[in-house]
């Protein structure tokens, strides 16, 4: 070994031996040190037992005037729509209920998003002031004062809450829905008068909105799967929106082909102040799972210009479950669009009046 | 479900796999194209396959995941059958087994064959044709390959496994493409099927296809096979067009050629040298599902 320290190194293969040369680094690279030759089986035990030295040095500690290193921060950046759909999560959770979880993906033209979900409560389950308790959690959702009266008004008629959460884009959006007990009279009427009923009152939010999108959700009871067929093509008049008709059709021929007669729900969707108008036909009866409507989805992909490789990715995973509900038509945005839902979970279990 | 239906498509994380389930690097960029599991599809839809056949391809992946599974698309002279491969190196310590494979097929398809687990294969396949997959006909032998410790060539052993024997099948020998074409050429011409006096090697090792990664040679009861190991697309048609292959799967490969390109196919044939001729006795394509 030469006295002066050595500041530079290069390594080389040579059969089956690993040479090192040490010595000083300049211009012409490495000069003037010494050569190790290492079986490469030495070679690996010596790198082995350098990993373990060198990890009780900081790595600052290795030279004052080390070149400044990439630092792996402790903790990610976070995302906001990961924190926000974590809050959701959380504070539902904290209303003690028993709840379903249940899925959604979105299919618009050129854009996939699936960070979407329902989270569903009787308010019945709710240990003390229910109403008070799901508008402290809308609260802490950002809900907008303007509409948080309304839902206070109206919680005495409630079922059932939705509580949803929605990433896409560059937007979020919290969701609350109050279900509504229709009773059977009522229904009769509806059917006799065929007159939808309001099944739902959704209010919807992004963070730091003034006010929040309220949707109505009017139920068509008692619809035949021809009777919903044809709501359908009123739905999409148009001659280009001919595509989503067919999609849609394809779904409700198979599910009313394994569920029982009159057992399909049809909701139909209005917003104030936009051209929003959609529906949601509710398919758990069918008890299909997705990959019994691939081809609906695959045509909606194709339909939309999705990236089949992007699609696929998510279809793996999800391809097995629970085909619940498609949703379809025009979006607030005037967009042609479907949402598809699936996989209701319980968490403590699922409670099949919430499905 | 016909094919076209059912076509599915290479995402970010897929693996790019051989027909040992080997890693390659892809061809090109794969994202957006097809995965190979389409080309036997399109083999079942081509060959009016009963919807079983898609139904017991979906529960071996079900039940052993997706990626896990070989399939092999051959001609023969009575035409097209299939070959599933299933492999797990860990050998005893396996959880891809004969039992839990046919254990998954079993509402489609019986077997009285019974895999000693105990024994230390790291590979077995078995057999798909229109009967197996109509329910017509039972899964009478499984294929189990075995290693072959303290050869010089990375080499393996095949058994058929039957209800009551099991007997030796094949032996199968592997060769880098790159640095041992030599060596490759040489285990074809030392063969009871081969006069090499009789017909030129690059009849068998062909020089379109002999560009590839890995070369394997097997020694089979009656004859031998080769095979070409990490090829492209234009190779598969090349190989197609030379075994003559039903031109609905040729024209489908050509057709959607941009979308296999980042695919590096396998491919092989059988084969007996008879007075100077070449006979193929079948051949095939593989891919991974």
């Amino acid at each position: 070994m030469t006295q002066q320290q050595p500041d530079a190194f290069r390594g080389l293969v040579d059969g089956q031996d690993i040479v090192v040369e040490f010595g000083q680094g300049g211009p012409e690279g490495v000069t003037g040190g010494s050569r190790i030759v290492l079986p490469a089986e030495t070679a690996r035990r010596l790198l082995a037992r350098l990993g373990d030295t060198l990890a009780r040095f900081a790595p600052e500690a290795l030279a004052q005037d080390a070149p400044l290193r990439g630092t792996t921060p402790l903790n990610a950046p976070p995302d906001p729509a990961g924190e926000r759909a974590a809050l959701t999560l959380r504070l539902v959770a904290g209303l003690g209920a028993p709840r379903n979880h249940e899925r959604s993906f979105r299919l618009a033209p050129g854009a996939l998003t699936a960070n979407r979900f329902l989270l569903s409560l009787n308010p019945v389950d709710i240990p003390g002031d229910a109403p008070a308790r799901v508008l402290q959690a809308c609260e802490g959702l950002g809900m907008p004062q303007a509409v948080r009266a309304e839902v206070a008004r109206r919680f005495g008629e409630v079922a059932c809450v939705h509580f949803g959460f929605e990433e896409g884009g560059s937007r979020m959006l919290s969701k609350l829905y109050l279900e509504f007990e229709l009773g059977e009279a009522a229904r009769q009427r509806a059917r006799a008068q065929a007159e939808p009923l309001l099944l739902h009152l959704a209010f919807k939010w992004a963070p730091g909105d003034a006010d929040a999108v309220v949707s109505r959700y009017w139920l068509h009871p008692g619809l035949t799967a021809q009777g919903i067929a044809e709501r359908l093509l009123a739905m999409y008049p148009q001659e280009a929106q001919r595509p989503s008709l067919e999609i849609a059709r394809s779904v409700l021929e198979l599910a009313a082909s394994r569920a029982p007669a009159g057992a399909l729900q049809y909701l139909e969707v209005t917003e104030d102040g936009n051209p929003r108008r959609s529906w949601d036909l509710n398919c758990y009866d069918a008890v299909l799972q997705l990959k019994d409507v691939q081809e609906a989805l695959y045509a909606m992909r194709d339909r939309f210009g999705i990236r089949p490789g992007q699609f696929q990715a998510l279809y793996d995973q999800v391809r097995d479950s629970r085909f619940g509900h498609l949703a379809g038509g025009i979006h607030r945005d005037g967009a042609d669009f479907f949402n598809v839902y699936y996989g209701v979970s319980g968490y403590p279990r699922v409670v099949a009046r919430l499905a | 479900m016909r094919a076209a239906t059912r076509l599915e498509y290479a995402t970010a994380d897929d693996p790019a796999l051989n027909y040992c389930l080997w890693q390659y690097v892809p061809a090109a960029p794969a994202e957006d194209k097809f995965r190979s599991v389409n080309l036997l599809w399109h083999s079942f839809e081509v060959a009016g396959l009963d919807a079983r056949a898609g139904a017991i391809v979906e529960a071996i992946r079900d039940a052993i995941g997706p990626f896990r599974t070989v399939f092999g698309v051959k001609l023969l002279p009575q035409g097209l059958a299939w070959e599933l491969y299933f492999y797990d190196y860990e050998r005893q310590g396996r959880t891809v087994s004969a039992a839990r494979v046919l254990e998954a097929i079993a509402p489609w398809v019986r077997s009285p064959v019974r895999v000693d687990e105990n024994l230390p294969y790291f590979m077995f396949s078995i057999d798909l044709d229109a009967r197996i997959a109509a329910g017509e006909q039972e899964l009478d032998v499984v294929h189990m390959y075995i290693g072959n410790p303290h050869s010089q060539v990375s080499s393996g052993i095949a058994y058929a496994v039957r209800e009551r024997a099991t007997t030796l099948e094949n032996f199968y020998f592997f060769f880098d493409a790159r640095t041992q074409q030599r060596e490759a050429g040489e285990k074809i011409s030392c063969s009871a099927y081969y006069d090499t006096g009789s017909l030129p090697l690059e009849r068998i090792l062909l020089p379109e296809l002999k560009a590839c990664q890995t070369i394997c040679v097997a020694n089979k009861q009656t004859h031998d096979c080769v095979y070409f190991s990490g090829i492209v697309v234009d190779q598969l048609l090349f190989f197609l067009e030379r075994l003559r292959y039903p031109a609905a799967l040729v024209d489908f490969v050509r057709e959607h050629r941009g979308r296999l390109d980042h695919l590096r196919f396998d491919v092989g044939f059988d084969y007996r040298v008879e007075a100077g001729r070449l006979v193929v006795l079948k051949s095939g394509y593989y891919g991974v599902c």
